[in-house]
């Protein structure tokens, strides 16, 4: 009879000499040099943009405008290899903890400064102060105030650099109104501008019960939650008062007035039925010509260009077989007596913790030549965003509408969502629920307001006591 | 009982080296992680540190109003699919077992199909039944009763819209155990009782039910631990859990917890932790209740 033994005696050490030799191969890939001695740079991104203006051939996918300019990076520096890879929404907050749990993170990130910023107060990013060096004035303050944040001594200090964002306005389907003869409800193109009271008047005239609701709004989850937001600054209400992000400010008088509005306005049909469970539907809602309006940046018209191309646009209000799609932007309407604040939302660059202080000369390098005037125009105008720095120029040249309204909003103040305090994501996740209770008639927007308060206190103090040694 | 031999002999090593195989996986895919995870749970885990923070997570779990939802909605959660499977699959495997091998090959594999058909998928087709504008059920609940019903958008009827997924996925293997033991009742039994003049109600309740014990209890057991656990249909139906939490589980807590910003690993270590000391109650439990007089102990 055949004995197993012996055998398996002689396969365990193979075995262990083959997890030992995968082992060392994964050790050999983390380093940083290839094997013909270039240095070498990963630069994970957003899937921004495609189709950038004269490059159109060549950009035809998300990624292939990053690994362009890597090509142009790699042709001046020839010691060097950019490796980029295009990270999807879903995996941008997944995939870069863990690969910075395994030891393995990019050296480069593009992505919201809102999550930059997190791994900033993880300490894991390189303070970016020396790039801005001889040209700081050249950057938007706006832009620049999102990316300026303390480090452990609590001095001031640049944790990415600001390449493009986007500023919420408020995106509307003209033709919804036009076509039931409702347009003089509207704000015109010259002066896309409205009272609360003539907002609310254009919501009660095109609402059609259970078919038509004039205002698209999303607390599915956080994702989103600045359109919400909108109708709190709108109302006069703060989420933080003056970067006081010691605690919460949204549960006050203007707060709760400001939910009842959004509550009532859901119970009226102003705002879609499936408010409480609508994410990013919300768009394909406002294509099909189930929505009137959305809070939104003016990315959106790229999103209608391909949401046109993909038939998704849909919107028929006179039932003629002709689609009724007039995207226009306007300003956000407030309550009389209340200063228009608009969110700005940053995308910017950041470099990852390095040993090599070679190659983080290197990557300083890529980080300056990627936010090139001329690189962000081109992503700024990819993108329909507002580039990050003055001398980029305007990316709206060419659409006039787009330009008046960008004129008024560079006029409102800024409004803090707290989009780079410390509990930025801890706290914002868990306002959407509580909204959620209020519209689905569970609790008052007052009880709401005031459940969410006490469990951002509750993290904040839960913070505090785990830092206070 | 089996016992191993010393290591030191020759043959009790080729016991030990037989054992590595499955032994090894286990230690590092399933003992690591339990021990590593119980560890953190007492420190404050960063993307480059960790402090000891003690019991700081623990705490905070008496405090987290989500974490009660989730609580809360998973205990729903077994409390509306444990015993429906156990009935169900129990009815099916009754009816069908007479029914000879053909019908027994076809439920099986009928049954079966949700089981082995990938999750992503099925989930689609229940969006799109679930769906409160476009969806197959209100489209007949709109024909029949002229009432159309937000499914997944009201906290009264998402939980057991989710239940009805579960159930449906989890029929299949209860299913094929119930069959086969079915199979191993000796027909005797039957046979006795019936000329005792048992007729097939009293026939079941008394012979089949007491002796399908054991697969009862497995049964039991592996569907609470199974629905205790519940995440991919919360994940892929629902937004977060909601609305306002009304789906939210305990697993799918975990998930969101550790693998969403700010990636708070130590306190979705913690609820880990919780979970496999309830998970090891409840089945220390159903073992005392069940597991007498049936062999399973």
């Amino acid at each position: 009879m055949f004995r197993f033994g012996p055998c398996i005696h002689l396969v365990y050490p193979w075995l262990v000499f083959s997890l030992i030799a995968c082992g060392s191969g994964c050790e050999q890939s983390s380093q940083n040099r290839d094997p013909r001695g270039r240095i070498v740079i990963e630069y994970w991104h957003q899937p921004m943009v495609k189709l950038v203006p004269g490059l159109e051939q060549a950009t035809t996918e998300v990624g292939d405008f990053e690994r362009y300019l890597a090509d142009q990076f790699m042709a001046r520096h020839p010691e060097v290899v950019v490796r980029t890879q295009c990270l999807n929404w879903e995996d941008l907050p997944r995939k870069v903890p863990i690969s910075v749990l395994g030891g393995r993170p990019p050296d480069v990130l593009m992505d919201y400064v809102g999550r930059t910023s997190g791994y900033w107060y993880q300490g894991v990013l390189e303070p970016l102060d020396d790039l801005l060096v001889d040209h700081r004035e050249d950057f938007r303050e706006e832009f620049l105030s999102d990316v300026l944040l303390p480090d452990t001594r609590g001095q001031q200090r640049l944790h990415a650099v600001p390449l493009c964002g986007w500023v919420q306005l408020l995106a509307v389907n003209r033709a919804a109104w036009d076509r039931r003869g409702l347009g003089h409800l509207l704000p015109t193109r010259e002066d896309p501008r409205w009272t609360f009271s003539q907002f609310e008047a254009a919501l009660k005239a095109a609402a059609i019960p259970g078919k038509f609701w004039p205002l698209g709004m999303q607390v599915a989850s956080e994702q989103g939650d600045y359109r919400v937001l909108q109708f709190f600054w709108a109302h006069g209400a703060e989420v933080y008062q003056d970067r006081d992000y010691s605690r919460i400010a949204i549960n006050s008088p203007q707060g709760v007035a400001a939910l009842e509005w959004l509550v009532k306005a859901h119970r009226r049909g102003w705002i879609q039925r499936n408010v409480a469970t609508a994410g990013n539907s919300v768009n394909d809602m406002f294509w099909r010509g189930d929505i009137g309006c959305i809070p939104s940046g003016l990315s959106l018209r790229r999103s209608y260009e391909v949401a046109l191309r993909d038939n998704k646009v849909t919107a028929d209000f006179d039932q003629d077989g002709v689609t009724d799609f007039d995207l226009m932007f306007t300003l956000p309407p407030t309550r009389d007596g209340v200063e228009l604040r608009l969110p700005y939302g940053t995308n910017g660059l950041a470099v990852f913790r390095q040993s090599d202080p070679e190659k983080r000369r290197l990557l300083f390098e890529f980080v300056r030549f990627l936010s090139r005037p001329a690189v962000i125009r081109q992503y700024a105008t990819a993108a329909n965003q507002l580039g990050s720095r003055k001398s980029s120029g305007d990316p709206f040249s060419d659409q006039s509408d787009v330009r008046r309204v960008c004129q008024l909003a560079a006029r409102c103040a800024p409004a803090d969502m707290g989009a780079t305090s410390p509990h930025y994501y801890e706290l914002r996740k868990r306002l959407p629920p509580q909204l959620q209770f209020a519209f689905l008639g569970l609790k008052t927007p007052a009880e709401a307001l005031a459940d969410f308060e006490r469990e951002a206190q509750r993290v904040l103090g839960a913070v505090d006591e785990v830092n206070t040694p | 009982m089996i016992r191993l031999r010393p290591l030191g002999s020759d043959a009790g090593l080729s016991g030990w080296l037989f054992l590595l195989p499955a032994g090894v996986p286990f230690a590092v895919f399933v003992l690591w992680p339990l021990f590593h995870g119980l560890a953190i749970s007492f420190f404050d885990v960063r993307l480059s540190e960790m402090e000891f923070i003690g019991l700081a997570n623990y705490r905070r779990l008496i405090t987290d109003e989500s974490f009660h939802y989730a609580v809360w909605n998973t205990c729903c959660f077994v409390v509306l699919v444990v015993p429906t499977v156990w009935l169900f699959s129990l009815g099916v495997a009754a009816i069908v077992f007479p029914l000879g091998r053909v019908a027994h090959s076809f439920f099986r594999f009928a049954f079966y199909v949700p089981v082995i058909a990938g999750s992503v998928c099925l989930a689609m087709v229940w969006l799109w039944i679930f769906d409160d504008q476009y969806g197959l059920l209100n489209y007949i609940c709109g024909d029949l009763l002229g009432v159309e019903v937000d499914w997944l958008g009201r906290t009264d009827t998402a939980l057991p819209s989710l239940a009805v997924v579960v159930i449906s996925w989890s029929l299949g293997q209860p299913i094929i155990i119930f069959l086969a033991a079915l199979g191993g009742i000796p027909t005797q039994l039957h046979e006795a009782a019936a000329i005792d003049g048992a007729g097939p109600l009293r026939r079941f309740w008394y012979v089949t039910l007491p002796l399908l014990r054991p697969a009862s209890l497995f049964v039991l057991v592996t569907q609470t631990l199974g629905v205790f656990q519940v995440f991919v249909v919360v994940l892929l139906l629902t937004v977060n859990g909601g609305p306002a939490h009304a789906t939210r589980t305990v697993v799918y807590g975990m998930y969101e917890t550790a693998f969403t910003p700010p990636y708070d690993f130590d306190y979705a270590a913690a609820q880990g932790t919780l979970l496999l000391v309830i998970l090891s109650m409840v089945a220390i439990m159903q073992f005392r209740l069940l597991g007498r007089q049936s062999g399973w102990k």
